[in-house]
C-alpha cells in the first residue's frame, strides 16, 4: 500500500493540491531513496572488497604481508638480565654490587611539541642536562626512544615522575656501585657505561662476573611483556658469580690511610703500599695513591682507572734487590753469611764507575753488612761470585720476568736483560746486584720478600678468596710455585734483615729517644726490612738526575710472619733519598697491622725511650 | 501512547540484532579484558557496562517499538532543547567531568557517564524528519527551506565540534544532508551545501596540526608509525593476521596494548583478527541488511515523516559504521567513531537500538497508509501551534489569510483524520 503510495507521487500532489490549495504536501521520492541504498551498498561493496584484499595477504609492505609483519613485531626473543657478581673483602662487606636505578628516555612522537620547550627547561632544572640537548632529543622524531640521562638519583626519579608525562618514560637499569668509594678502587677496579669491567678484579674476572643473559622467546604485548594465551620459552639466565676477596678492608684502611699522609706531607708524586700474607699468598691490602672513585670513574684521567701500580707499573727496585743478591748467593753456595769483600766506596767495572749511594766506602763487609750500610759495591761483588748463569736462573726461578698470575687486570711482566738478550752486558749483572738494570712490578718484589718469609715457599699471589654462583663456591686453594731457596738461607736471610730495619730506626726513634744508634723499628717485635732508594730511568739509557723513588720492604714479625709489606713512594720532593719517607710509612703500617693482628709484643724487645705500639 | 498495532515488526532487522548485539558484547569483552585489568584491575569492568547498556538498549528497543512513532514527533523540538542544552553542558562543565581522548563530548556523575552527542544523533533525527516533513514544496526555497535548515544543523554541528569531535560532526552533517535530499531537496541546493560542507571540511583539517598528520598517516601508515600511522598500521595488523577464518575467539594478538581503542573505535579490526574475512563480511552484511531493510521501511512508511525519519535512522546507523570500518581498514583518514552495535559505548549502543525500535515500529505501520497520508493537511496535528518556533513564524508569514478561517479548517483536518482512522 505504502510503496504504491510513494511510487504514484504524481496522483498523490495532484489530490493534495485538490484537497488543499495552499498546502503543498511534502512527498517523498522513492529515487532517492533508491540512489541512498544504491550508495550505501557499493560502499559497503567497496569495503568488502577491501577487507578481502587486506585479509587474504595480498596486501604487502616492502614484501612482507600484513600477518608476517605483525608477526615480526609481536614474535620477540627478550633478554633476561643477570645480574653482575657482587664484590665483597674478606670479612663480607660489599664492595661492589649493582643497584637498579631508574633512567629517564623520552618518546618524541608522543611528546606535545609545543609544550616541548618548556618541559625541557623543567627538565634541565631537575637532571642537570642542559635544555638544548633535551630539547633535541624530544624533537627526534625518527626515533622510538631516546636516552635522556642514566641512572637518576631516586629522588629526582619521583620528581620526574610526578610531572606525569606521558613521553617521558622511566625505566630501570642496572647502575654498579662501589659504596666503599675509593676503598681498594686499584685493586677492585671499574665497569664502564656497557656494563664491562675495564679494570681491576672487575675487569679479570669480568666474563664471570656478568654471567650470562637468559632469554624468552615469546609473543609480547606492546610494554615488552610476554602475553599469556601463548605459550613462551624460557632459557633462565646464569647470574653472575659473586667473589670474596682476600682484601681486609681495615688493613685496607690503615696502608691507605698511612700512604696518602705520607705522600700528602712529602708533596710526592704518589705511592703504593702492598701487604701479602706470606704463608698463603694472598693479598691482604694493595693501595695506591693518588686514587679515584669506581663509582665516577670517567671524571679522572684514564690511567688513573686502567691501571693498577701495584701490578702495572715497572720500576728498578734499586737496595730492596740486594736481599734478592744475598739471598741467591747463599743458596748457591756462591759465598757464605760470612764471605768479605773490599767496598772502597767505588769500583770500576768495564770503563764505568759504580759506586755506593754517598760515594763513601765501608771497607771489608759480608753480606750481613753489605745488606746493613746498603753497600752497592758489595753487591755487585757478590753478584759476581754468584755468576750471571745462577743469578739470572734464581731471577727466573722467583718469577722476574713474568705476571704473577694474579686476578687483576692489566699486570705488566718486569724487564729482565738475560745473557741471552741481545743487548745484555756483564755490566748489566754488577748494576742488577743492587737492583739497577732491571725493571719490576711491585707485586713480584713484595712476593719475593713473601718467599724469604715463607722458609724459600714462593706462592702465587691471589686476590680472589672464593668464587660464588649462589652457594656453590670455589675457594682459592694457596699454590706454591716453586722453592727457590732453603728454609735455612730464608732464616739467615731474615736475620740479616732483622739487622737492617733496626739501622733504620733511628730515622723514626731518634727525636723521641735522642738515641742515634741502633733500635728497634717497631718495639717489641723483631720486623725485617730493606731500604731502597731506586734511580728513575729516564728513557734515554740514563737516569733522572734529582727524583728517586723511595722503598721499604720487609716482613712483620720477622720469624712466622704474617705479612710481607712493600711500600714505595714517588719522587718525594723533599727527601731525595726518600729514607725519611718509606721507612715511617712502613714502621707506622707494619705497627698498626701487629696490632690489629693482636700478636703479642715481646716487652724484651724495647730500648729506653720507646712506646709499644706507638711511636 | 501505547501502539496497539497487531502487524509484525520487520523480522530481518529483528534479527540482525540478535546477531549483531550479542557479538558485540562477546567482543567487547574479548578486546577489553587485557586493559580493563590494566587500567581498573577488573578485567569484566567494559563488560559489566556494556552489558547493561545492551541490556537498557534491549529494554528501549522493545519499549520503542511498541510506542507510535507519532509520540517522537509530539516532542520533537522538547528533545532537540534538551540535546542541545546537554551538548552546551559539555562545554561549560569542568573538563574533569567531559572531557576523554580530547574530545570534549562526555558527562560524567560519579560512575555513571553518556556521550549527549550519541543522543544528539537520534534527536536531530527526528527533529529534522518532523521539520522537513512540514516543508512541503517550500523545501526547495532557499530562504524558507535550506537556510533555516542550515543554520539549525550549524547549531548542532557546531556545539559538537566545539566538543573536539570530528567524527560526530561528519556523521551529523552525512545524516542532514541524507534526509534533506530524500525529503526532496533541489539538487542544485544539495551540490552547493556540499561543495559548502567540503570547503568547511577542508578549512577543519587544516585548522589543527593533528588531522593533517592523520591526512600523512593515511596516505602512508607505515611510514609514520610512531606517530599518527600507530594505530592504522596495528588495524591493518590485526585484519592481516585473521586471515579468512581468524585466529579464534579471544585470541586476538593485537589487543595486547599494541592495537589503541581496540575495544572501542578499533574493534572491527579485532573481530576481523579472531574471525577473519568470515567475521567482518558477516558484519559488512548485517549493516548491508540494515541498510536495505531501512530504506524499504522508509519506501513504504505511512507518511513523510515517518519515511524521513527511517531515512534519518538508516543512514546514521549505516554511514556511521562505514566510516568506523573505512577508518579501520585504512580507506579513509582517521577520525574517532565507534562502531554501532558493536564497540564498547553506552549511550551509543542504548540510543542506536532505540532507534532501531523507531524503524521497527515504523515498519509495523506498512501497509496502513492510504495515499491521503502524504499530505500535510491531514496529518494528526495534535502537537500545540507554538511548539516550533521555526514552523509558526513560517506558517504566521505564509497562512494570513487562511488564519482567519483556522477553525473552519481545523474542523475539515479532523474530519479527515477521522476518515483515516475508520479505515
Amino acid at each position: 500500500m505504502a510503496a504504491r503510495t510513494t511510487r504514484s507521487t504524481v496522483v498523490g500532489r495532484v489530490s493534495a493540491r485538490r484537497a488543499a490549495q495552499e498546502h503543498r504536501p511534502v512527498t517523498i521520492s522513492r529515487w532517492r531513496l533508491n540512489v541512498i541504498l544504491l550508495l550505501a551498498t557499493l560502499m559497503i561493496a567497496r569495503v568488502a572488497v577491501h577487507l578481502g584484499s587486506l585479509q587474504t595477504g595480498q596486501v604487502k609492505v616492502e614484501g612482507h604481508t600484513l600477518a608476517e609483519m605483525a608477526r615480526a613485531e609481536i614474535h620477540q626473543q627478550l633478554a633476561i638480565p643477570s645480574p653482575r657478581g657482587v664484590i665483597r673483602d674478606s670479612k663480607g662487606n660489599v664492595l661492589a654490587l649493582d643497584v637498579d636505578l631508574q633512567s629517564l628516555y623520552v618518546a618524541p612522537g608522543q611528546i606535545d611539541q609545543k609544550t616541548a620547550p618548556r618541559l625541557a627547561l623543567t627538565l634541565s632544572a631537575l637532571l642537570g642536562v642542559p635544555s638544548p640537548d633535551i630539547l633535541a632529543a624530544m624533537q627526534n622524531t625518527a626515533l622510538y626512544q631516546v636516552r635522556i640521562k642514566r641512572w637518576l638519583e631516586p629522588e629526582i626519579a619521583d620528581r620526574v615522575a610526578a610531572l606525569n608525562e606521558p613521553g617521558l618514560l622511566l625505566q630501570y637499569e642496572p647502575r654498579r656501585v662501589y659504596p666503599q668509594g675509593t676503598l681498594a678502587a686499584h685493586a677492585i677496579g671499574a665497569v664502564n657505561f656497557e656494563n664491562v669491567g675495564i679494570s681491576g678484579v672487575e675487569g679479570y674476572y669480568d666474563t664471570l662476573l656478568r654471567g650470562s643473559t637468559g632469554t624468552i622467546t615469546a609473543e609480547v604485548d606492546s610494554q615488552r611483556n610476554p602475553i599469556w594465551i601463548a605459550p613462551q620459552e624460557i632459557q633462565p639466565a646464569s647470574p653472575g658469580v659473586d667473589l670474596q676477596l682476600t682484601l681486609d678492608s681495615m688493613v685496607q684502611h690503615i696502608i691507605e690511610t698511612e700512604l696518602k699522609k705520607a705522600v700528602d706531607e712529602h708533596n710526592a708524586d704518589g705511592g703504593t703500599v702492598i701487604v701479602m700474607d706470606p704463608r698463603t699468598g694472598a693479598i691482604r691490602g694493595m693501595a695506591s695513591y693518588p686514587t679515584y672513585d669506581p663509582n665516577r670513574y670517567f671524571e679522572y684521567p684514564a690511567e688513573m682507572y686502567n691501571l693498577n701500580p701495584a701490578v702495572s707499573t715497572q720500576y728498578e727496585p734499586g737496595s730492596t734487590f740486594k736481599i734478592f743478591t744475598v739471598a741467591v748467593g747463599l743458596q748457591a753456595r756462591a759465598f757464605t753469611a760470612d764471605t768479605v769483600v773490599d767496598d772502597p766506596g767505588s769500583v770500576y767495572r768495564y770503563g764505568w764507575s759504580l759506586s755506593n749511594w754517598n760515594g763513601g766506602g765501608n771497607g771489608p763487609v759480608n753480606p750481613e753488612k753489605i745488606l746493613y750500610y746498603s753497600s752497592n759495591v758489595g753487591a755487585l761483588q757478590l753478584a759476581e761470585l754468584i755468576g750471571p748463569e745462577k743469578f739470572y736462573a734464581a731471577l727466573e726461578a722467583f718469577g722476574f720476568g713474568k705476571p704473577t698470575g694474579i686476578e687483576i687486570a692489566g699486570e705488566a711482566a718486569g724487564t729482565v736483560r738475560t745473557p741471552n738478550a741481545p743487548d745484555w752486558s756483564p755490566l748489566i749483572l754488577n748494576t742488577n746486584g743492587y737492583g739497577q738494570g732491571i725493571a719490576v712490578t711491585p707485586l713480584q718484589l713484595v712476593r719475593m720478600v713473601a718467599a724469604i718469609g715463607n722458609d724459600g715457599k714462593l706462592m702465587r699471589p691471589y686476590i680472589v678468596e672464593r668464587r660464588c654462583r649462589g652457594n656453590d663456591c670455589i675457594i682459592t686453594q694457596p699454590r706454591q710455585v716453586g722453592q727457590p731457596i732453603e728454609p735455612g738461607v730464608a732464616w739467615t736471610v731474615r736475620r740479616m734483615l732483622v739487622k737492617s730495619a733496626n739501622h733504620y730506626a733511628p730515622v723514626v726513634w731518634a727525636s723521641t729517644t735522642g738515641n742515634y744508634g741502633d733500635t728497634w723499628l717497631v718495639p717489641g717485635y723483631e720486623v725485617c726490612a730493606k731500604t731502597g732508594t731506586s734511580s728513575i730511568p729516564d728513557g734515554r739509557g740514563g737516569y733522572v738526575q734529582d727524583a728517586t723513588i723511595g722503598s721499604v720492604a720487609g716482613l712483620a714479625p720477622a720469624e712466622h710472619a704474617r705479612y710481607a709489606i712493600l711500600v714505595k713512594v714517588d719522587r718525594p720532593r723533599d727527601d731525595y733519598w726518600a729514607v725519611r719517607t718509606a721507612i715511617p710509612l712502613y714502621q707506622s703500617i707494619a705497627t698498626q697491622l701487629l696490632r690489629y693482628e693482636r700478636v703479642a709484643p715481646d716487652m724484651g724487645l724495647v730500648d729506653p725511650g720507646q712506646t709499644v705500639g706507638g711511636q | 501512547m501505547t501502539d496497539t498495532l497487531q502487524r509484525k515488526p520487520d523480522y530481518p532487522l529483528l534479527t540482525t540484532m540478535g546477531v549483531l548485539v550479542p557479538l558485540g558484547l562477546v567482543m567487547v569483552y574479548s578486546a577489553s579484558f587485557m586493559s580493563a585489568y590494566a587500567t581498573h584491575h577488573d578485567q569484566l569492568y567494559y563488560t559489566w557496562r556494556q552489558l547493561v547498556a545492551a541490556l537498557l538498549g534491549i529494554g528501549g528497543m522493545l519499549a520503542a517499538q511498541r510506542i507510535d512513532y507519532r509520540i517522537w514527533r509530539r516532542f520533537s523540538v522538547h528533545l532537540m532543547a534538551g540535546t542541545l542544552f546537554l551538548l552546551t553542558l559539555t562545554l561549560i562543565l569542568p573538563e574533569s567531568m567531559t572531557e576523554a581522548n580530547g574530545a570534549r563530548s562526555w558527562i560524567r556523575i560519579g560512575s555513571f557517564s553518556m556521550q549527549p552527542s550519541e543522543i544528539a544523533k537520534l534527536t536531530m533525527v527526528i527533529y529534522i524528519a518532523d521539520w522537513l516533513s512540514r516543508r512541503g514544496e517550500k523545501l526547495t526555497n532557499v530562504t524558507y527551506g535550506l537556510a533555516p535548515f542550515a543554520l539549525m544543523l550549524g547549531v548542532v554541528c557546531g556545539l559538537v565540534m566545539l566538543g573536539h569531535d570530528l567524527g560526530t560532526t561528519v556523521v551529523l552533517v552525512i545524516i542532514g544532508g541524507i534526509v534533506y535530499f530524500v525529503a526532496g531537496a533541489n539538487m542544485l541546493h544539495i551540490l552547493g551545501a556540499s561543495a559548502l560542507a567540503g570547503g568547511a571540511f577542508w578549512a577543519l583539517i587544516n585548522v589543527a596540526a593533528y588531522r593533517q598528520e592523520r591526512i600523512a598517516a593515511w596516505i602512508d601508515p607505515f611510514a609514520h608509525y610512531q606517530g599518527a600511522g600507530y594505530q592504522p598500521v596495528h588495524a591493518l595488523y590485526a585484519l592481516g593476521s585473521g586471515g579468512l577464518f581468524g585466529v579464534g575467539i579471544g585470541q586476538a594478538r593485537q589487543k595486547f596494548f599494541w592495537l589503541p581503542e581496540a575495544h572501542t573505535d578499533a574493534i572491527f579490526a579485532i573481530i576481523g583478527e579472531e574471525f577473519g574475512l568470515l567475521g567482518t563480511l558477516l558484519v559488512v552484511t548485517c549493516f548491508l541488511v540494515i541498510a536495505y531493510r531501512g530504506m524499504r521501511i522508509a519506501g513504504r512508511a505511512p507518511d513523510p515523516f515517518a519515511a524521513l525519519l527511517a531515512t534519518g535512522i538508516t543512514a546514521w546507523l549505516v554511514f556511521q559504521a562505514l566510516i568506523n570500518i573505512a577508518v579501520v581498514t585504512t580507506l579513509i583518514p582517521f577520525t574517532g567513531l565507534t562502531l554501532p552495535f558493536l564497540s564498547y559505548g553506552g549511550t551509543s549502543l542504548a540510543m542506536s537500538m532505540v532507534a532501531v525500535g523507531i524503524l521497527l515500529n515504523i515498519s509495523r505501520h506498512i501497509g496502513g497508509g492510504i495515499p491521503g497520508e502524504f499530505d500535510e493537511s491531514v496529518a494528526p496535528d495534535s502537537r500545540p501551534d507554538h511548539a516550533s518556533l521555526t514552523r509558526r513564524m513560517a506558517g504566521w508569514w505564509r497562512n494570513r489569510r487562511p488564519r482567519l478561517s483556522g477553525a473552519g479548517r481545523r474542523r475539515s483536518a479532523q474530519r479527515t483524520w477521522g476518515a483515516i482512522r475508520r479505515r
